[in-house]
């Protein structure tokens, strides 16, 4: 079987290997047994759960399972989205880059997936997916400046593999759970070298662990800190001055942070006490006015908390609240560890620049109040996350419907959003996929057929893989993906075995039209101009304002 | 866009003026004007196949409405110009007269229609709603309606049966949504006003919620009767429009053979 893999392209491999991937045994997984729902007991007995009281290792056996795998098998791949952790209680397991990506990310000192993205696109053009959208996407993304207050920071690599390219991890270790907690793409691929005995956990039990026992999470954040936080300080360009002895120096001195949805991190008054850079996740930040509070700013993965109370408030109390939206990991640097930072001129220059645009943003709040209210339906619908979110003006649409039937007949008959959704003063939210920065939808993807294209930001379903398991549609916080009938029932040989004769759907979802060379249907044939794709909160801000164009 | 249609009438006009000067070459500047009124409309025309074809590298659809329009007022023109700014003599000039003239005057009170109505309806209507489902939400709110109905006391149920159910069954489109969107929403809770003083705390809240429901049909119903308007106003333009591309084709045959 292995020699038919190295034939076929990655996705075609994922769809060899699946038969419930991480959740059945079968030849084609590698699962050689498989105890789903182990009890809380036969948990307590590991190495990792020690000192996890009982109720707590109760409560997450349904996400926890005991799997063996077979030595040779993929555990996962590199680019996979996926939303468990393997501990590993006996064998070994070898995680390796392929080397060409391995060194395209590791000389890209970013962190925005979508540069990560245009680099690799850069370095390995695709001539079969040579188009203008293709040129214009890769073009805009390649010159987009780092937004307000935004201080490239972070990868997405969640390991920091020596110069032989692979690690060997053994009884005791833990992986995948960088990428899982976060929602960042595998950076390695994982494979059984001998035969082994894994404990799977799925993301509802790892952040349960991670909250309810201070042990866990010290082992989690000490795996962080050993593998990726030392890589991650160095490609800061916040750091870019230091020697790798302050850098090493540092990294002994910042805490890592979690926090839950809803939870205020910060409160506006409160003595500063440092600085927080954002992991992943997204902060709303608000200040008080009159009685109540306003969105004043918001902070997602890559930008810093502190510089303005840092450099700018009187006695280091906090500037704004900062409430958590989603779950947030950040890294908090104290005080006296920024002070020292600021002997280094590089370091505060980078700093004041990034508090200045903070500080006009919050301004900008302030005086604008109609900006606050965008900002909380923002923050509240999700609009941060996208990249490209459809937006109607319903003051100009005159309801034709051009944009659905254009969009059906780019994609056979099919059309991939619907003329739906959140309002917004009188704008349509439509419910079109976002192509968001951190998609969810492809965590659990069984087959990998939502994946990211080669191009831009853009999500796609390659629907000859999908075996419309409805992971992903269950998954998008927006339902902007559709599962849909296709007419046809699954063959007498299909894998999983389960699905033989049953009807097949598969999952549906705009992919931009990024094949086609005149750009997204529904945008190119409104009538009245009045389907926008927007991306940033600056395109929001134009669209408010009359008379300032936004490009599609 | 009014400057650009401003100045390409003006020019028109004044090519039409000037051609006056020249008494003996007046027919040929008529029949210039005709053909040029002819290229016009199958330019005018070709937005139709446009939209018949959303995928294919055409361009924006943007920009061929922006050219539909601008065509259609300077054919209107043109064709006046024409025939003398005079009502023609002969049948077939006739109804071709008119004709172009319907078509550029549906146009133009259809341009008027498709920027008015949507302002009106996302001014003033909190939800925004596909055409094609409206039948389908009414059913299904009058389901509910009734099914919360025969929960509520005698009199909430009589003032049901009296006031609303006949509304609640189909969808109304109605005139008066043009005049005022919320279909004069604010005098028609008085009603519910009256009612809701009789009632006690428990029954108050329920009738709230009938009222509420009372809102969602409104918005629907105006919905329908906005919407329509945007979708009919085409009847009177495009089959008359097809039907004039016909006639100018057999104008021009006819012209070049007799």
């Amino acid at each position: 079987m292995n020699d038919d893999l190295q034939e076929h392209p990655t996705e075609i491999r994922r769809a060899l290997l699946y038969e419930d991937r991480w959740a059945s045994e079968g030849g084609r997984t590698g699962i050689i047994s498989l105890a789903d729902r182990p009890t809380a007991r036969a948990l307590a007995a590991m190495d990792l759960f020690n000192g996890i009281d009982p109720p707590l290792l109760e409560d997450i056996t349904q996400d926890v399972s005991i799997a063996s795998w077979e030595a040779g098998a993929v555990l996962f791949e590199e680019g996979s989205y996926i939303d468990l952790a393997f501990f590993i209680v006996e064998g070994e397991v070898v995680i390796h880059t392929s080397q060409a990506q391995n060194e395209a990310r590791l000389g890209t000192p970013i962190f925005d997936q979508a540069l990560v993205q245009v680099s690799d696109q850069a370095q390995r053009p695709n001539p079969a997916v040579s188009t203008v959208l293709e040129s214009m996407i890769v073009s805009q993304t390649a010159t987009r400046a780092p937004q307000p207050g935004q201080a490239p920071f972070l990868s997405t690599i969640d390991v920091d593999l020596p110069d032989g390219k692979a690690m060997l991890l053994g009884p005791g270790e833990i992986f995948g759970e960088i990428g899982a907690l976060n929602g960042w793409p595998q950076a390695v691929t994982a494979r059984a070298k001998t035969r082994c005995k894994l404990v799977q956990i799925r993301v509802p039990a790892l952040r349960r662990l991670k909250d309810d026992s201070p042990a866990f999470k010290k082992r989690i954040d000490d795996v962080y800190r050993e593998r990726t936080l030392l890589f991650h300080l160095r490609k800061l360009p916040l750091l870019s001055s230091c020697d790798d002895r302050t850098i090493q120096s540092l990294a002994e001195k910042v805490d890592l942070v979690s926090v839950r949805p809803g939870k205020t991190l910060v409160k506006e008054g409160d003595p500063a006490d440092g600085i927080y850079l954002v992991r992943s996740g997204c902060l709303r930040l608000s200040q008080k006015m009159a009685d109540g509070e306003i969105a004043v700013a918001y902070l997602s993965k890559g930008m810093v908390l502190g510089d303005v109370e840092l450099l700018l408030v009187q006695g280091h109390s906090w500037f704004s609240t900062v409430t958590s939206v989603g779950y947030s990991e950040l890294v908090k640097m104290d005080s006296d560890v920024v002070s020292s930072l600021l002997a280094h001129s590089e370091i505060e220059k980078h700093f004041w620049r990034s508090a200045v645009d903070r500080v006009k943003e919050t301004g900008y709040s302030q005086r604008h109040v109609d900006y606050a209210e965008l900002l909380d339906f923002s923050l509240n619908r999700g609009l941060v996350e996208g990249n490209s979110i459809l937006v109607i003006d319903l003051d100009r649409c005159t309801r034709c419907d051009d944009c659905v039937r254009a969009c059906a007949e780019t994609h056979g008959g099919r059309p991939r959003f619907v003329r739906e959704g959140e309002r917004y003063r009188s704008h349509l939210i439509a419910r079109a996929c976002y192509h968001c920065r951190d998609p969810v939808c492809l965590i659990g993807c069984p087959t990998g057929a939502i994946h990211r294209a080669q191009v831009g930001d853009v999500v796609e379903i390659q629907e000859d893989i999908c075996i419309g398991c409805s992971q992903c549609s269950k998954k998008c916080p927006y339902d902007a993906i559709i599962m849909q009938p296709t007419g046809d029932v699954w063959p007498e040989d299909a894998v999983p075995k389960h699905l033989r004769g049953k009807p097949r759907s598969v999952a549906s979802k705009c992919d931009l039209c990024h094949t086609s060379s005149t750009g997204p249907a529904c945008v190119n044939s409104c009538p009245q101009g009045c389907a926008i794709r927007v991306g940033t909160m600056d395109d929001f801000k134009s669209m408010l304002r009359p008379g300032v164009e936004v490009s599609p | 866009m009014l400057l650009a249609l401003v100045v390409g009438c003006l020019l028109c006009l004044g090519t039409y003026a000037l051609s006056g000067l020249w008494p003996r070459s007046r027919d040929a500047w008529l029949l210039g004007f005709g053909i040029a009124a002819a290229m016009v409309m199958l330019g005018v025309g070709s937005y139709g196949i446009r939209r018949r074809l959303p995928g294919a590298p055409l361009g924006r659809a943007a920009t061929w409405l922006k050219v539909h329009l601008f065509g259609g007022v300077l054919f209107g023109v043109l064709v006046l110009m024409h025939s003398q700014f005079r009502f023609p003599a002969g049948g077939m000039n006739r109804v071709l007269w008119v004709l172009s003239l319907w078509v550029t005057a549906t146009g133009l009170i259809g341009l008027w229609i498709q920027r008015w109505i949507p302002r009106a309806i996302a001014s003033g209507l909190s939800d925004e709603v596909l055409y094609d489902r409206i039948p389908e939400l009414v059913r299904s709110l009058g389901q509910r309606a009734e099914t919360f109905v025969a929960s509520c006391s005698d009199p909430i149920q009589a003032f049901y049966q009296t006031n609303l159910a006949a509304m609640f069954a189909a969808p109304q489109a109605s005139f008066v949504y043009y005049a005022d969107v919320t279909g004069g929403r604010h005098a028609r809770k008085k009603q519910f006003e009256y009612l809701s003083h009789a009632l006690g705390g428990e029954e108050r809240g329920k009738l709230d919620r009938l009222e509420r429901m009372y809102k969602a049909k409104l918005e629907l119903d105006a919905h329908l009767s906005l919407q329509r308007a945007l979708r009919w106003w085409l009847v009177a333009h495009v089959p008359f429009s097809i039907v004039l591309v016909v006639l100018v084709v057999l104008h021009v045959i006819f012209v070049l053979s007799y």
